[in-house]
């Protein structure tokens, strides 16, 4: 693993937490939580070589995952919008408290 | 029969019960029925017909470990797999899935607590790092979908779940890479040979803490601070399914990459971090005293869900073999009680209208049989013999005066005291206490015999584990503890542990 790889992978890791934090609509958390992730499959693709094919199979598997999981949370905050008429994250959780 | 299949099955079945709820939910939810019971008698059949002898391992994708996946199953992960198994019969058996979906299309009910259910089983047997990030996600996704089924109000609580969740389950995978980058295998017990050539303290120390982060919020599920909302508007039934599992699975899975994978003999705990695990024990067990303020059954029982870990916590703490076998009986004797003491939140709303503790005084000499459910999953949750909670935190005990622990000793006995006052108190106010405004108990009809039968079950089932707590201890917990503590020779010899020998 080189120093490129290892930082590129930190970088889009940490701007992915940063977006996460930052961001009040939920498609910009989702956005941010796969920047996440795709810093994690950068770091786990320089982990492999050509003599070592298990961290590209491995990162399949995470690419699924992930789809997968957004999917979920892209249809919840597609719903979310039609009954809450909003997608800022502080709204609903103003709502939510409410009795 | 292969190991393996006794988490293979619920994924196999999560696909042909969703698409049958798209034509009848009442065919999906009998078909998730039926699996759940099939891997029941599966698991108790396989115990006792094949897996008793000891320890299995089945390799799967073709290559042997650590190169390859392994399956490995002992006594004690059979033993568990069949209790999640159970618990999923009674969730759907009880309720859940019985209502009709509130949102999101056919009811994805059913498919979702098998998913659910495999996850967790494959969490206990699974021995490779990446497989355990992949059945942590989706256990996330199956809770997502159970919560979002309960309607428009629970959208938001679901994608909090899930995307929280999964930004855990991140810092997890984060620290098998780190793990992975460090030695070159994903395997648990390679990675713990590779640890115990490299002596490297700082990939240990790192490595757990990532992934002490990644199950923090699994570990503080449904903690009333963090889940208020939510708990308000979950339904009581899904609550008692994923409350009792979701923080004690987590925990699991935890002495397993704590014991299994970074547990190398030699390892100096830092002083930073030894006051950091001795603070993370009081904050657990600080749980007790914040929900003794609550008023009703269910928030209460949401508090002790998560104050209770903190005597797991402490076995790990301790990590001695006295106190991890402490901590895995606390494991099954917690999960038991408190799915208990969920559906007896329900029994008291369904028998009397309400679960607020100052209107239940004096239902004890109405309702006797609730009366003798309280005392008998009560006297387990608060560790009053002759329960399996009572040999769980006497163990744990015993080892924090093994190991001159004295804090953590302090700690426990306090938290043990408290917890041993507010049972009275509750013994107080169902018998006791005079009723100023008694409540009428409505119909019995109105409480469902299902409902009924699985807090017998339960109740019965945590007596049991007390009385064959030393067989449970012998057969069961010490075969599952890494090689290194299973022949480790307590300072103290007292009873149960020098069965063990």
């Amino acid at each position: 693993m080189s120093a490129f790889e290892a930082g590129l992978a930190l970088l889009l890791a940490f701007m992915g937490l940063w977006i996460f934090a930052s961001q009040a609509l939920l498609p910009r958390k989702i956005f941010g939580w796969v920047l996440v992730q795709s810093g994690l499959g950068f770091l786990l693709l320089s982990l492999g070589s050509k003599a070592n094919p298990l961290p590209a199979a491995l990162l399949l598997d995470l690419f699924f995952l992930t789809l997968a999981i957004s999917l979920f949370l892209l249809i919840l905050a597609r719903h979310l919008r039609r009954e809450k008429r909003t997608l800022d994250s502080r709204t609903l959780s103003r709502l939510e408290s409410l009795p | 029969m292969r190991p393996d299949l006794l988490f293979l099955l619920p994924f196999a079945a999560v696909f042909p019960v969703w698409v049958l709820a798209w034509f009848d939910a009442r065919l999906s939810r009998a078909l998730a029925l039926a699996v759940a019971v099939a891997g029941v008698l599966a698991a108790l059949g396989g115990f006792f017909a094949k897996f008793s002898p000891g320890l299995m391992a089945a390799p799967m994708g073709g290559w042997a470990a650590p190169w390859g996946i392994e399956i490995r199953i002992v006594p004690f992960t059979i033993f568990w797999t069949a209790l999640l198994y159970l618990l999923a019969f009674l969730g759907l058996w009880v309720g859940v899935g019985r209502e009709k979906s509130a949102g999101l299309g056919p009811d994805a009910a059913p498919a979702a607590i098998l998913l659910f259910t495999g996850s967790l089983a494959a969490l206990g047997m699974d021995r490779d790092l990446f497989d355990l990030y992949l059945f942590v996600e989706l256990a996330l996704l199956a809770g997502g979908i159970l919560i979002a089924r309960g309607g428009r109000d629970l959208y938001w609580p679901a994608f909090r779940f899930t995307l929280a969740g999964s930004l855990g389950a991140s810092f997890l995978l984060l620290g098998f890479l780190y793990l992975y980058a460090g030695t070159g295998t994903l395997n648990l017990d390679d990675l713990l040979s590779q640890l115990l050539i490299d002596k490297n303290e700082d990939l240990i120390g790192f490595g757990g803490a990532w992934l002490t982060l990644g199950l923090a919020l699994a570990l503080l599920f449904p903690a009333p601070g963090l889940f208020s909302a939510f708990l308000a508007r979950l339904s009581p039934e899904l609550t008692a399914f994923l409350a009792p599992l979701v923080g004690r699975s987590a925990a699991l899975l935890l002495f397993s990459l704590y014991f299994c994978a970074l547990g190398a003999p030699g390892f100096q705990t830092p002083l930073g971090l030894a006051a950091a695990e001795q603070a993370a024990v009081v904050f657990f067990l600080a749980g007790f005293w914040a929900g003794s303020g609550e008023k009703t059954w269910g928030k209460v029982t949401a508090f002790l869900s998560v104050a209770v870990l903190g005597y797991v916590v402490a076995g790990f703490v301790l990590g001695s073999t006295t106190a991890l076998q402490g901590a895995l009986l606390e494991l099954v004797s917690q999960s038991l009680a408190l799915a208990g003491f969920f559906y007896l939140s329900i029994w008291l709303r369904d028998a009397v209208g309400t679960d607020e503790l100052a209107r239940l005084a004096g239902l004890g000499r109405r309702a006797p049989g609730a009366a003798a459910l309280f005392i008998l999953l009560g006297l387990n949750l608060a560790g009053l013999p002759p329960t399996g909670g009572f040999y769980g935190k006497y163990y744990l005990f015993e080892a924090a005066l093994q190991q001159r622990q004295w804090f953590l000793a302090l700690a426990l006995l306090a938290a043990y005291g408290f917890t041993l006052v507010y049972f009275a108190r509750g013994a107080w106010r169902l018998f006791v206490r005079p009723e100023e405004n008694p409540l009428p108990l409505l119909h019995p009809k109105k409480t469902p015999a299902s409902l009924n039968a699985a807090l017998w079950i339960l109740a019965l089932a945590g007596l049991a584990l007390g009385l064959a707590h030393k067989t449970f201890l012998k057969d069961l917990i010490t075969p599952a503890l890494p090689k290194a503590f299973q022949h480790w020779t307590p300072p103290v010899e007292t009873w149960g542990t020098k069965d063990v020998e």
